[in-house]
């Protein structure tokens, strides 16, 4: 067959061409490590690609959500925990009343729990950020309000929150309500009026009053001990939800690896292929293309 | 006597013949590199033979023509392959364009941004964090940061893609007007081949090394049929869609020209739609009514329910002003957010109460939910499904279309050694001729010497 000399060159500047390109490719796969860099050079790995990607970072900002409803479930938490500490203290002041004491221990005793009454009263109206923590959903104004008489002191208290709780989404099925419920909110309500009452009947060495605002400050004990101990469950489902989305992430951060990573010893020793090729190539068609009869002619 | 001159004659007729084909050779030297060139060769003969009283006696070697070595058989074939690589090329950069028009990445890292998926991704997060923080300005300025880096990045993507579909649309008119030059130089190349051949039918062979350039040049953005006229002159056609011939070119003749209707190409006289199946044209008209607007169409049923979805997650109630996105908006082009909306104006829930996060999740929800179309949604499956569905759909016609160019340029490469096997200048072949010719120039001259002396020896020697 006749083989024309532009047939030769054309032939020898594709193939050039040919393993040049593979050459460049392979070089940016190595480089990079990525199989590939545009959709076209794998169509359904590209569509995995990119649903695998949305996954995560969908799985990043349950991550986030997470550690929001941490935030609010610990701070919830210490809230909790000094309100228990007001109605032991007002518990022990309700016994030392109801036990022989002179007027000016009861005395003594009233301011106390005077003092609790306030102490609580900040406590319920705690903020987190911006939030009212005890509120419910009505985040943007005080939980609680109390009347006062002309000397100031507190003599009735008021739930201005909701009976809503906001619930924080975890995954696409799971959500958790880190802050206070709307019973323990209440029961806040009912600890502040519960400490006027035993402050009023310390005051006035009311025997009946302190006894029922004894009995009242027990029962009120035990929605708070519920109430912790409803939080410490909420962060331990926060903690195994944040543990298993981790989880979640990594394997398909794997798989996201599997459809994208390049094998890199593969790619370097078909790079290695390649460039040898590339190598060959230029030096045969050099020495093709630099002869011919016109060499051994006169 | 008369021998020796008749030799001295014919030795004269061999050396024009000799430096004829010299001459032949040396023009398929210059040009080995011009790939439209068909190598020549000279076709030696008698003008013929005489009875004379010494017998017969030939009227001396002669170059009776230069013929040129074409196979009009894989001419013809090379233009259909031409045809088919100018389309499937044409559809291979539209595509390109068209992927770098959606800007969609693909990477490896798990957070990349950029693209729709990362933005409408970005978005529904920025949801999920106003759930998380209702009350958080900070928290409700970067949602609507989000939501206006998602409507502008789809306004972008579509103008991007509009903007690919006019491309194509210039560059189809500017073929056009190319293929009514080249018939135009071909109709004009007929003229003079015409011309030239009216006696000697074959011999302008550099005018239809010329028109072969041109009608391999016209093939790649509109392939025609030619059909020989017998006189050195050819004609074009193209098929309309009952595969009726429409005569572009008629010898001499340009039959009306071709024009392009904005959705098609038109051509003859008088103006018939012209059916393509191949060609840049083809390609490119191809591209930008199929895949391009395919996907420009996908991205507005994306938008128009996302922003349904959206507005009604947001505003269950319907209330007129109190959407999250335009309800007008219903395309990639002209999606955008409700007039008004600002930070302290977003809803997060539906009680009015500062905390309540229902209608942040509900948003934030739809990024996970599956739509059907059997329930009367707009597209089946998540809106990130579709996406990049859509994405892949683009991927896969580039694919497609890459795949298809590389196979049809082997195959028009093939085509085309084939026909340089017969048409092709050989470097060696030529210089093997030229040599050849060289020493039959040589061995005639020798002759011509000999005679030479033969006559001087007869007209100064003899009779002294």
């Amino acid at each position: 067959m006749r083989i024309a000399t532009n047939t030769i060159h054309d032939t020898v500047v594709r193939q050039i061409q040919l393993l040049g390109t593979q050459t460049s490719k392979l070089q940016t796969q190595v480089a990079t490590g990525q199989r590939i860099l545009s959709a076209d050079e794998d169509p359904a790995a590209s569509a995995r690609v990119l649903n695998h990607q949305s996954e995560l970072r969908r799985v990043d900002q349950f991550d986030e959500n997470a550690a929001r409803a941490i935030e609010i479930s610990q701070a919830t938490f210490a809230g909790l925990r000094d309100v228990k500490e007001i109605s032991d203290r007002a518990t022990e002041l309700a016994t030392l009343g109801r036990a022989p004491s002179g007027p000016e221990a009861l005395g003594a005793y009233s301011a106390e729990v005077n003092q609790l009454i306030e102490q609580l009263l900040q406590v319920g109206n705690t903020r987190l950020g911006n939030d009212y923590l005890f509120a419910g959903t009505a985040v943007d104004a005080p939980a609680y309000s109390a009347t006062r008489d002309a000397n100031g002191n507190v003599t009735a208290v008021t739930y201005d929150g909701n009976n809503s709780l906001a619930s924080i989404p975890l995954s696409e099925v799971a959500s958790v309500a880190p802050g206070s419920n709307p019973d323990t909110n209440l029961a806040i309500r009912d600890l502040l009026n519960q400490l006027v009452s035993l402050r009023d009947a310390l005051a006035s060495n009311d025997g009946a009053a302190l006894a029922t605002a004894q009995s009242s400050l027990i029962n009120g004990e035990n929605v708070l001990v519920t109430a912790l101990a409803a939080n410490g469950a909420v962060q331990t489902r926060i903690e195994v939800n944040r543990a298993q989305q981790q989880g979640r992430g990594d394997s398909i951060v794997e798989l996201l690896g599997r459809e994208t990573n390049v094998d890199l010893p593969d790619a370097i020793v078909r790079l290695n292929q390649a460039q040898l090729a590339y190598q060959a190539a230029l030096q045969s068609s050099a020495s093709i293309m630099k002869i011919s009869l016109l060499d051994y002619i006169r | 006597m008369s021998g020796l001159f008749t030799t001295l004659n014919s030795t004269t007729m061999a050396l024009n013949a000799h430096s004829r084909a010299i001459e032949t050779s040396g023009r398929n030297l210059a040009n080995v590199n011009n790939p439209n060139y068909a190598r020549q060769r000279v076709l030696y003969g008698d003008r013929g033979t005489v009875e004379t009283a010494q017998g017969v006696q030939s009227f001396g070697l002669e170059v009776l023509a230069v013929q040129q070595m074409r196979d009009q058989l894989l001419d013809r074939q090379l233009l259909r392959e031409i045809g088919l690589s100018g389309s499937f090329e044409a559809q291979e950069q539209a595509l390109q364009r068209a992927q770098a028009g959606l800007g969609q990445a693909i990477s490896a890292s798990g957070t990349a941004t950029g693209g729709l998926a990362a933005s409408l991704d970005q978005f529904f997060n920025a949801f999920q964090s106003l759930a998380a923080r209702p009350t958080d300005m900070g928290t409700r300025e970067a949602l609507l940061q989000q939501a206006r880096i998602l409507t502008d990045t789809m306004r972008e993507t579509d103008t991007r893609l509009a903007q690919v579909q006019t491309d194509l649309g210039t560059e189809i008119t500017a073929d056009v007007s190319e293929v009514n030059r080249l018939i135009s130089t071909i109709a004009e190349l007929n003229t003079q081949i015409g011309r030239f051949e009216v006696n000697r039918p074959g011999v302008a062979v550099d005018l239809r090394d010329q028109r072969q350039a041109r009608l391999e040049e016209l093939a790649a953005i509109l392939p025609v049929n030619v059909t020989d006229l017998g006189n050195g002159q050819i004609s074009l056609s193209v098929k309309d869609a009952g595969n009726a011939d429409i005569v572009l070119l008629n010898g001499e003749t340009v039959n009306g020209s071709v024009a392009f209707t904005g959705t098609g190409l038109t051509g003859g006289s008088p103006a018939t739609a012209i059916a393509l199946s191949s060609g840049a044209i083809h390609g490119a008209l191809a591209v930008r009514d199929g895949a391009v607007q395919t996907l420009r169409d996908s991205l507005d049923t994306f938008a128009e329910q996302l922003v349904t979805a959206v507005n009604a997650a947001y505003n269950p109630s319907s209330t007129a002003g109190a959407d999250f996105f335009d309800p007008a908006g219903l395309t990639a082009a002209t999606i955008s957010l409700e007039s008004g909306l600002t930070g302290a104006t977003l809803v997060t829930g539906s009680s009015g109460a500062a905390g309540d996060n229902s209608i942040a999740i509900a948003v934030a929800q739809l990024a996970t939910r599956s739509f059907s179309t059997g329930s009367g949604d707009l597209i089946d499956g998540t809106l990130g499904q579709f996406y990049s569905r859509s994405v892949s759909d683009l991927a896969q016609a580039l694919s497609t279309a890459t795949a298809r160019a590389e196979d049809q340029d082997k195959i028009q490469q093939l085509v085309r050694n084939q026909r340089d096997t017969v048409s092709g200048v050989s470097l060696d072949e030529e210089m093997a001729d030229l040599v050849k010719f060289q020493r039959a120039f040589q061995a005639s001259s020798r002759v011509f010497s000999i005679v030479d002396d033969l006559l001087e020896t007869i007209v100064t020697q003899l009779g002294r």
